[in-house]
């Protein structure tokens, strides 16, 4: 005697394991397409991006858009601008954003709540309104048209992010470890240094993927604040309208590729570094 | 010798209106097993953490072996704890966090070596010193808090 299986539950498994792999394929084709157009569009001949109907096949391989590009006037300095403030603004935020993030994840201090809340007014303001004041400062203390305006400017936009994210991971770390640690003869900054940074290291590494692309994407604030050491989206942007289509193309594969490799770098920190967890 | 003595001991909780210990005074011979008992919130960590030095009396003092620690610095006392939780640093190897203490205290690397390898071999930890915490068994993890403590010679546990 043989009993029927019911095999719906397993069915319905199925079909929603095909579902998800439908989705992932839908998310990742939707940031991938412009990805490869435009990497398509850069790598071509001048003569095949006017040819009709488009190949979307890469037939038609050449370096030349991309070195006349590149040999352009201005770009290499400002994609080292670029580096520069992205670096720097990289720098500078975690020196600050980490130990104030530290500080709201373990002590309580009066006007902690305010102080979280005031944080995120920075982000409130549209960035035309941050940088002509700003601009107007820098100009009489002199720094106006350098990169550390922009690193100064690109810091404070990426601090509340720096601040609550680094807040929130350092809130993941059991305290006991940290007093594990002092039991044993650390400093305060032994124990900070030796325990608590390394496993705070993915999540910190989160924040710093948010504020690198930050920087390097920004460009009102940047365009504003310099004139002669502009960053790479504000001089592709200021020679945007009088370039042939080509320069474009161009102008977009270097600016997507640099923060394609920083993510990549680390992504590597982002999954967790020991296997799973210990509670 | 590290004889425990405690006298007056007063700590209110920032915030708190009740005192978590109120007025503790007791002493403890070297090499004596003393056991704190009591219902929840009576106080009983709260001592060992100020013993500890990880929360600071209002008032009253504490010394060991007759120094007084009533306001030194975790570092600086010599002690060792067994945390309710295991407090391992998952990020490194057995190895490294049976020998933490030691490190700590500037002891020489082979004897570091030597001391890791014998509490190993007595909590047969011995062939997952090169794993890391995540990649143990739970009963293996249960064995865990000791190898810190027991590994190095602290004035009282």
């Amino acid at each position: 005697m043989s009993t029927t299986v019911d095999t719906t539950p397993i069915a319905r498994q199925k079909r929603n394991r095909f579902m998800l792999q439908a989705a992932c394929i839908a998310v990742s084709l939707f940031m991938l397409v412009p990805i490869y157009l435009i990497s398509l569009a850069a790598l071509s001949t001048r003569e095949s991006l006017n040819e009709f109907p488009l190949s979307l096949l890469p037939t038609n391989l050449s370096v030349e858009t991309l070195n006349a590009f590149l040999g352009s006037t201005g770009i290499f300095a400002a994609l080292g601008n670029s580096l520069i403030v992205g670096a720097g603004t990289l720098l500078l935020s975690a020196l600050i954003g980490v130990p104030a993030g530290y500080a709201l994840a373990r002590f309580t201090f009066p006007g902690k709540d305010p102080y979280q809340l005031f944080l995120l007014f920075t982000r409130a303001l549209p960035i035309v309104v941050l940088s002509v004041p700003l601009a107007r400062l820098f100009l009489t203390m002199d720094i106006y048209d350098t990169t550390y305006a922009v690193i100064l400017l690109h810091t404070a936009l990426a601090l509340p992010t720096t601040i609550l994210i680094s807040a929130s991971v350092f809130l993941s770390v059991p305290v006991d470890v940290e007093e594990a640690a002092r039991l044993f003869g650390c400093s305060p900054l032994g124990a900070f240094g030796r325990v608590v940074l390394p496993m705070a290291l993915p999540g910190l590494a989160a924040a710093s993927i948010f504020t690198f692309v930050m920087s390097w994407n920004e460009v009102l604030g940047a365009s504003i604040l310099t004139l002669d050491h502009r960053t790479l989206p504000a001089q592709v942007l200021s020679s945007l309208s009088d370039s042939p289509l080509a320069y474009r193309f161009a102008g977009g594969f270097a600016l997507v590729i640099p923060s394609i490799i920083f993510i990549a770098l680390m992504r590597r920190y982002l999954t967790n570094m020991w296997g799973s967890t210990i509670r | 010798m590290a004889d425990i003595q405690i006298s007056n001991l007063v700590k209110t909780y920032p915030g708190g209106s009740e005192r978590a210990t109120d007025d503790v005074s007791l002493s403890i011979r070297d090499g004596e097993f003393t056991v704190l008992l009591g219902p929840s919130g009576c106080g009983k960590t709260t001592l060992l953490r100020m013993i500890a030095g990880l929360e600071l009396p209002d008032s009253g003092s504490i010394s060991i072996g007759g120094r007084d620690v009533t306001y030194l610095p975790p570092n600086k006392r010599n002690l060792s704890m067994v945390f309710q939780s295991y407090a391992v640093f998952p990020h490194r190897k057995v190895r490294y966090n049976i020998g933490f203490g030691l490190r700590m205290a500037k002891v020489p690397v082979e004897e570091i070596e030597r001391k890791v390898q014998w509490a190993a071999d007595l909590l047969q930890l011995g062939p997952y010193l090169d794993r890391l915490p995540a990649n143990l068994s739970g009963g293996q993890r249960q064995r865990w808090p000791w190898p810190g403590p027991s590994s190095w010679t602290p004035t009282s546990c």
